[in-house]
């Protein structure tokens, strides 16, 4: 089971907008129950991400993490979406 | 859930929300002319103004879809009074930083601006205009409205 976190400004909005957005698009692929999606504020992703292991990020993330660390934003734009999907999958070693 | 029930009659959205033609010098001033249409309705508290300018230095709101940029100014539910968009259609692009993205600079061309009192219903609003928003050619059809009635009167009918 893998596990992504996503996170934005306050953990509720775009984070929320874009986990419904990759759990359609990650079931599409074929990877239906096989990861779950969590949602957090950009400040608590420090202290989350051991137990993660990929971020997704609607907001701007400054630091670097041991987990790999996926840009969201097409998840709201549409843009670019099947290569973040393409990048996702090839992070969590599928 | 009454499935009739459409996501704009939970907050309040009429014409007299909706700007045609703002000249804006910067995007602070874009806020700025928004966000006191909703104040002069009575729909949020002073301290909403600074608040969005605040959110948006910290978590910028621009996004670059299919047919133009927007943003997506917003705040926490305790600026608010009663929950609320307005939408302003710029007469020049101003420049956003886009979400997520800070060194992406967008020329925005619609501003929804959200003032809501729940999380859940900031979720549906934005979730709604991102899936309208995404199909090609929708935002050029609302930038070429003549009107704010027509605008708002659009808005109702795209969105579930």
């Amino acid at each position: 089971m893998k596990k992504i976190l996503l996170c934005c400004g306050s953990g509720i909005a775009t984070s929320t907008a874009a986990a419904a957005r990759l759990k359609e698009k990650l079931e599409e692929r074929g990877f239906a129950g096989q990861f779950t999606t969590t949602q957090c504020k950009v400040n608590e992703v420090e202290s989350k991400i051991e137990d993660y292991d990929l971020v997704v990020s609607t907001a701007v993330l400054t630091q670097s993490f041991s987990k790999p660390v996926v840009q969201g934003i097409p998840f709201l734009t549409g843009i670019g979406l099947d290569k973040t999907i393409d990048e996702i999958i090839s992070k969590l070693g599928w | 859930m009454n499935d009739r029930e459409k996501i704009l009659d939970e907050m309040i959205f009429d014409s007299k929300l909706v700007k045609m033609n703002l000249n804006c010098a910067s995007n602070e001033d874009a806020l700025e002319q928004l966000a006191n249409v909703l104040l002069e309705q009575g729909l949020v508290k002073d301290s909403y103004i600074e608040a969005i300018k605040e959110r948006e230095r910290v978590f910028a709101t621009g996004l670059e879809l299919i047919d133009m940029g927007i943003a997506l100014p917003h705040t926490t539910p305790d600026h608010v009074n009663e929950p609320a968009m307005a939408v302003g259609i710029l007469e020049k692009p101003v420049t956003f930083i886009g979400m997520g993205e800070p060194d992406h600079k967008i020329d925005v061309e619609i501003i929804f601006m959200l003032a809501v009192k729940k999380s859940d219903a900031q979720l549906k609003i934005l979730q709604a205009l991102l899936k309208v928003f995404q199909q090609e050619g929708k935002l050029k059809e609302l930038k070429n409205c003549k009107t704010s009635e027509e605008v708002a009167l659009m808005l109702k009918n795209l969105l579930p």
